[in-house]
């Protein structure tokens, strides 16, 4: 009798040492992930003009999307600067990255706030803020391809990352004379990404029709052209 | 075991001392006049646009008075979250015209003593129905003003709908009426030849939703509307509609298109977008009101160079001119001659043929079919010239279906057939002297019921002379009143069936 509780005991102690053993880590384990819901390792850029925005710093919202079930607690989201990548400079060109932002309950998005500034270096050219997720106590990093992101910003006219894949049937070949143009006529920059396009792409689509009218009814040159050439109405 | 002995001991003295202390309260009390509320049911079902009534018994516990009492009936929504509230009066008896749309509710009556601030509060279930989701809807003017009349699939008829539900006339110089589904929402979209230039409403409750000019991108002023369509299915009541289907609106004899409402994701969510019309077709050109629409392919005609136009891409901004055809019988890029009115006809399957007539500066009338399968290249079938007595030259009202080779038409007070086969026309009905048919339509959800609705009026009246008639449609083209709703409307001048 003594000899059988003493084999049960062992059997039970091995069972619970095996179940204590550490789980694997996945997308079933429970542990929270996030990433960029709107870039990739092939369309990793963002841009941002200043032109147009009657302001002296401008926020850009990068969406953090969350992998697996919702939060219980707040969690920490962590940025890094990758300087290789970054031409911009801390606190003349963006606010410091924080340590840390906080990732809310009930949702599976976070619009992370990047804070730019119209510092007079951005009249000259284009300035380069690249981020990368890491991982932080809280929350690991759910895809690699989909960590990092890159903010083009500037006070000059600059193609949207979005222009060849999706405004360029709605407003034809880029010229930053027709971006100009364009501008004047709609009375609003354009949209810098594919989420903002289509939530009013028949919007957009309006627009494209009233600025290739304008195009087709007066001959604007593209000086940027060497030689200088008209921008051809693209309807 | 001491312990405890202890412990109980000590508690119980406790409690002794508690017992005796001073009790200060004043239980001197006066009763109130308390209100009872009965003679209200549980559960009540309400339709809309009906009256609905409820006399409610108050009883008092003392003196039997209703002096300083102040009544609400609250409506909540569906949900039972007591969110958004709707008093439906403030009186003691409930009589009042349903206007809110279907749905399950719970209302509250609400009863407050102002001597005592005292409220009493009885719940009940109300579940609102509405006969408005089916039937024919009818844009009159009458008296000068635009008037709306629906008659429910049951048969009741509701004059001076829009008024009644909106408190203001919707406008004047009606134009046109149209049922519009759009997913996840129906219209009904109203176009009147005014300062406003029409209304949408919702096609549920015919509350007015919003200004026509607010479906548009750019801000503009609607002047001279002439026509709203939407592509129709024809054959069963279901489909009549797609859940988006595309809109074209002329106005000033520009022709303005509304994309169907479509899905996109925000944060992950798949979101409904509502579209508008986007700017008008850049061009020289004037598109007639009439168009062809079968099923999901639509023609336009230019009545200033007088040739057939299409959409190749509904994203760009180019209305195209159909092939030409310079040795048909008629070329469809320089037709010559004056659309007057056409439609999708009969046709074999996956094939679209349209009736037509036509005519030309010196008063000439042409009957012309075509195929416009292709729309990029409209293939002409016939062109016979209409002898000077027939009475479709005359006609201001036509109607035409894809079961038959028909034209119908008004000339007065008779209605007619024209044999598009024989070329011949003859007399199908006369509603009497005095009378004017001032609108006849086939309507393609009740096409296979082989029905038509015929509306007349008394010759120059402006006042409710007008009657809408349920027709039956024998395969002669012979017609038979079915249903008569007379006086309910004045002169029509559009119709629609709403699903």
């Amino acid at each position: 009798m003594k000899q059988i509780i003493t084999l049960l005991i062992g059997i039970i102690s091995c069972l619970l040492i095996t179940s204590c053993e550490n789980d694997i880590q996945g997308l079933y384990s429970g542990e929270h992930a996030i990433y960029f819901s709107e870039y990739n390792s092939t369309a990793d850029s963002v841009t941002y003009s200043f032109i147009g925005k009657n302001r002296e710093q401008d926020t850009v919202f990068l969406n953090v999307r969350l992998l697996g079930n919702m939060l219980t607690t707040p969690a920490k989201v962590v940025l890094r600067v990758v300087p290789e990548k970054t031409t911009a400079i801390s606190g003349s060109h963006f606010e410091a990255i924080k340590p840390s932002y906080q990732f809310g309950l009930n949702t599976f998005d976070y619009k992370l706030p990047i804070i730019l500034k119209k510092h007079a270096d951005l009249n000259s050219g284009a300035f380069v803020l690249a981020l990368e997720i890491v991982e932080s106590e809280d929350l690991l990093v759910a895809f690699k391809e989909k960590s990092s992101v890159r903010i083009r910003f500037s006070n000059i006219f600059m193609k949207p990352s979005i222009w060849d894949a999706t405004l360029a049937p709605v407003f034809g070949i880029y010229s930053k004379t027709k971006h100009a143009i364009c501008m004047d006529i709609m009375g609003r920059p354009f949209p810098e990404t594919l989420v903002e396009f289509n939530v009013e792409r028949n919007l957009w689509r309006n627009f494209g029709w009233q600025c290739n009218a304008y195009f087709k009814d007066n001959i604007v040159m593209d000086n940027d052209l060497v030689p200088p050439a008209r921008i051809l109405p693209w309807f | 075991m001491k312990i405890i002995k202890i412990l109980i001991i000590c508690t119980s003295i406790s409690t002794l001392f508690f017992s005796c202390v001073k009790d200060d309260g004043n239980y001197n009390y006066s009763a109130i006049n308390d209100v009872e509320i009965s003679g209200i049911e549980a559960n009540y079902i309400a339709t809309m646009l009906d009256s609905f009534k409820i006399t409610p018994v108050l009883s008092r516990a003392i003196t039997a008075t209703e002096a300083n009492l102040e009544y609400s009936w609250t409506i909540f929504n569906s949900m039972n979250t007591y969110n958004f509230p709707d008093t439906l009066a403030k009186t003691r008896n409930l009589k009042i015209l349903v206007n809110t749309i279907p749905g399950s509710y719970k209302v509250s009556y609400n009863v407050f003593d102002k001597n005592t601030g005292v409220r009493y509060r009885y719940e009940f279930n109300v579940v609102v129905t509405s006969e408005l989701q089916r039937g024919f809807l009818a844009l009159s003017e009458l008296n000068g003003k635009a008037n709306v009349t629906f008659i429910g699939v049951s048969g009741k008829v509701y004059p001076d709908i829009y008024d009644n539900i909106n408190g203001e006339a919707v406008g004047t110089n009606p134009v046109s009426i149209t049922y519009t589904y759009q997913a996840p929402i129906d219209y009904v979209a109203i176009l009147c030849n005014d300062a406003r230039g029409g209304v949408y409403i919702s096609s549920t409750s015919f509350k007015k939703l919003s200004d026509l000019k607010d479906f548009f991108y750019d801000n503009l002023t609607i002047t001279n509307p002439q026509a709203f369509v939407v592509q129709e299915y024809y054959g069963s009541v279901s489909d009549y509609q797609a859940s988006g289907s595309k809109l074209f609106l002329t106005a000033d004899n520009k022709l303005y298109y509304r994309d169907a409402n479509y899905n996109t994701t925000i944060d992950g969510v798949s979101t409904r977008i509502e579209t508008k019309f986007y700017s008008a077709f850049p061009g020289d050109y004037e598109i007639s009101p009439v168009s062809f629409q079968a099923l999901g392919r639509e023609l336009f005609y230019d009545n200033k160079y007088k040739k057939f136009m299409y959409i190749a891409d509904y994203a760009k901004p180019n209305l195209m001119v159909t092939a030409a055809k310079p040795t048909a019988i008629f070329d469809p890029a320089n037709v010559g001659l004056t659309f007057v009115w056409g439609k999708f006809t009969i046709s074999a399957r996956n094939t679209y043929n349209c009736n037509s007539i036509f005519k030309d500066g010196s008063g000439n009338y042409f009957y012309l079919k075509f195929d416009m399968t292709n729309k990029a290249a409209v293939t002409p079938l016939k062109k016979v010239a209409i002898p000077a007595g027939f009475k479709i030259r005359e006609a201001k009202t036509f109607a035409g279906n894809a079961l038959q080779d028909y034209i119908y038409f008004a000339v007065g007070s008779k209605v007619y057939v024209f044999d598009c086969i024989l070329n011949q026309e003859r007399e199908i009905y006369d509603f009497g002297t005095g009378k004017s048919v001032d609108n006849i339509r086939w309507h393609e959800a009740v096409l296979s019921s082989r029905i038509m609705h015929v509306c007349t009026s008394t010759s120059g009246s402006t006042g409710r002379t007008g009657s809408i008639y349920e027709m039956n449609v024998a395969t002669d083209g012979t017609l038979s009143i079915k249903n008569a709703y007379t006086n309910v409307c004045g002169k029509v001048v559009s119709t629609h069936w709403k699903n």
